[in-house]
């Protein structure tokens, strides 16, 4: 009876869990299967590392595959420059302004990408408020820039940043800064000594995703940078959608996906041990 | 003493001139859907809402509107009936391959989007199934799946055991129990979780780009494609009508659940959410 019941009971719960299982498994582990075989095709060979090949050596596909690491890295540094004084002052704000600053970090990320980028269009555009700063004659160019989809890209992906670091700082016992304030340890001491290395967790995480999210986002920086700063997901767009090569497009794609786990791959290892190492 | 309050008006500022940053985009696309000109300026030379007018007879724009509108609720529904049955199943502790499966189930959120939309296009592709719109709802579900499965396990996690041993007790079969006592007691997650699979896929735009057929975008792709072209006031407009929606399902989430809970999880010194990519 109890025996019986407890198949029943594994059968209903089999049963709720089929339509995730179906879902994962058909629509993605299998297509990933098969962009990954499309990429070791070369015309009927398979498999073949020739897609691959031709992406290490063309100096297109190189210079645009060095200008989407870049634009990575340079957006991952703004964010952090930018994003660890506001984590900072998130921790120590009275809890009525961590509030409505947390809310103002927070919000954006409820508006799509696209308005978001459409907004920058409109600050950076030559009529826009900055550009209105100056002299006519001397109008900084700003759009169509890789400067551009740095800030687009940066504004988008910051909160990110901020919540990562400001969850790594809010696991500081309080204790410890007191203990060191008792000691007479000056407030530059208390933040170099404690709150850098015990923040540096998520300076890791944060700094990870901002990355692996800026090396794949496709719509800002098309519309920030323009036809002439191309970075991989638009190449992968093109080789694909507009070419309609599948071989190399998908090549493209799991060179992209491999970088971001790798990143995403080595951080979280690198941050357990970071823990470890000041838990210890 | 004066050093503290000379870091912490330092502090002041930067939060004032973080903020301005934070919330630029935003206000300055709202000040420029008013324009009474007719180019984008800011701040505008005259106030007026004919470029909203303009937009909500533009057929383009509102047929790409109620696109979008029904591909976020048919998304919240199929997330919300997957996640919410999953979740039950995934919260119980002692179920075998728990683990395992709750980080299959996140691993969509890693992967980019548009990874995830060449892979879903290339699926259809080979199985020579018209992949409009099924590529795109199927990419909207993948990635606002967790969502609902994390906010259901939350709420449901954190019920006292002793209320379904109680109902047991009381000769409730299990899934009397379960409609009657743990679903309704853990619906303001399960809710929230499917307002926000809601507007994911509303504001979502890499998948529905590359999905999405020419004549029937959703929205933010058709947003893309004229911004693509040029700036015109009424993209400003149709980003206005975005941000307008956007907030009044942040006001529902806010009012109903917490929209701090929602990113931060229960306490707001827990991990942050994971991102949702472009």
């Amino acid at each position: 009876m109890a025996k019986a019941h407890r198949t029943s009971l594994l059968i209903t719960h089999a049963a709720m869990l089929l339509p995730l299982l179906v879902i994962l498994g058909f629509f993605f582990v299998l297509p990933l299967g098969i962009v990954a075989t499309t990429s070791l095709k070369e015309e009927q060979t398979f498999p073949s590392l020739a897609q691959y090949l031709s992406i290490f050596t063309d100096g297109f596909y190189l210079e645009v595959m060095v200008r989407t690491l870049v634009i990575g890295l340079v957006t991952t540094v703004a964010a952090l420059l930018a994003g660890y004084p506001a984590a900072l002052l998130l921790v120590f704000s009275s809890s009525r302004w961590r509030r409505v600053f947390l809310f103002i970090i927070i919000s954006p990320l409820f508006v799509s990408v696209i308005v978001r980028t459409y907004g920058w269009i409109v600050l950076l555009g030559p009529t826009g408020p900055i550009a209105s700063l100056f002299p006519p004659d001397i109008r900084p160019r700003m759009l169509k820039t890789e400067g551009a989809i740095v800030i687009g890209l940066m504004h988008i992906y910051i909160p990110y940043m901020v919540l990562s670091i400001n969850s790594a700082m809010a696991k500081i016992d309080v204790r410890l800064l007191r203990a060191a304030a008792t000691l007479r340890a000056s407030r530059w001491q208390i933040f170099k000594d404690i709150i850098l290395p015990l923040s540096a967790p998520g300076v890791v995480a944060g700094s990870a995703i901002v990355f692996s999210l800026s090396m794949t986002a496709f719509s800002t920086p098309v519309l920030l940078g323009g036809a002439r700063n191309k970075t991989m997901p638009f190449l992968i767009y093109q080789e694909n959608l507009v070419l309609g090569d599948w071989q190399s497009g998908s090549a493209l794609a799991i060179v992209l996906l491999a970088i971001t786990t790798t990143v995403l791959a080595v951080v979280t290892i690198a941050s357990s041990r970071i823990v470890n190492k000041v838990g210890g | 003493m004066a050093r503290r309050n000379t870091l912490a008006r330092v502090g002041r500022i930067y939060g004032v001139l973080f903020s301005a940053f934070m919330l630029a985009p935003m206000v300055v696309v709202l000040a420029a859907s008013f324009t009474g000109e007719g180019y984008i300026s800011f701040p505008p030379a005259s106030l007026s809402t004919r470029w909203y007018v303009e937009v909500l007879q533009n057929n383009t724009f509102m047929n790409a509107l109620s696109f979008s509108l029904q591909i976020a609720a048919i998304t919240a529904t199929a997330s919300g009936l997957v996640g919410v049955l999953s979740a039950v199943v995934l919260v119980k502790p002692s179920f075998p391959g728990r683990t395992f499966l709750v980080s299959l189930a996140m691993m969509p959120l890693t992967l980019p989007h548009i990874v995830l939309a060449i892979a879903l296009l290339q699926l259809f592709g080979s199985l020579a199934i018209p992949s409009a719109p099924y590529a795109l709802l199927m990419g909207h579900i993948l990635i606002t799946v967790p969502y609902v499965l994390r906010l259901t396990m939350t709420s449901l996690g954190g019920l006292d055991p002793r209320l379904e041993l109680a109902s047991f007790t009381l000769g409730a079969s299990r899934s009397y129990t379960l409609r009657h006592v743990v679903l309704p007691l853990g619906l303001r997650g399960i809710l929230a979780g499917i307002l926000f699979a809601f507007l994911l896929s509303f504001d979502e735009i890499t998948i529905s780009l590359f999905t999405a057929l020419p004549g029937k975008m959703t929205l933010p792709a058709e947003i893309f494609s004229y911004a693509s072209q040029g700036s015109d006031p009424v993209i400003a407009a149709a980003s206005g009508l975005m941000i307008i929606i956007s907030a009044v399902v942040v006001i529902i989430i806010e009012w109903w659940f917490g929209l701090l809970r929602l990113i931060l999880g229960d306490e707001p010194a827990k991990r942050g959410s994971r991102p949702a990519g472009e």
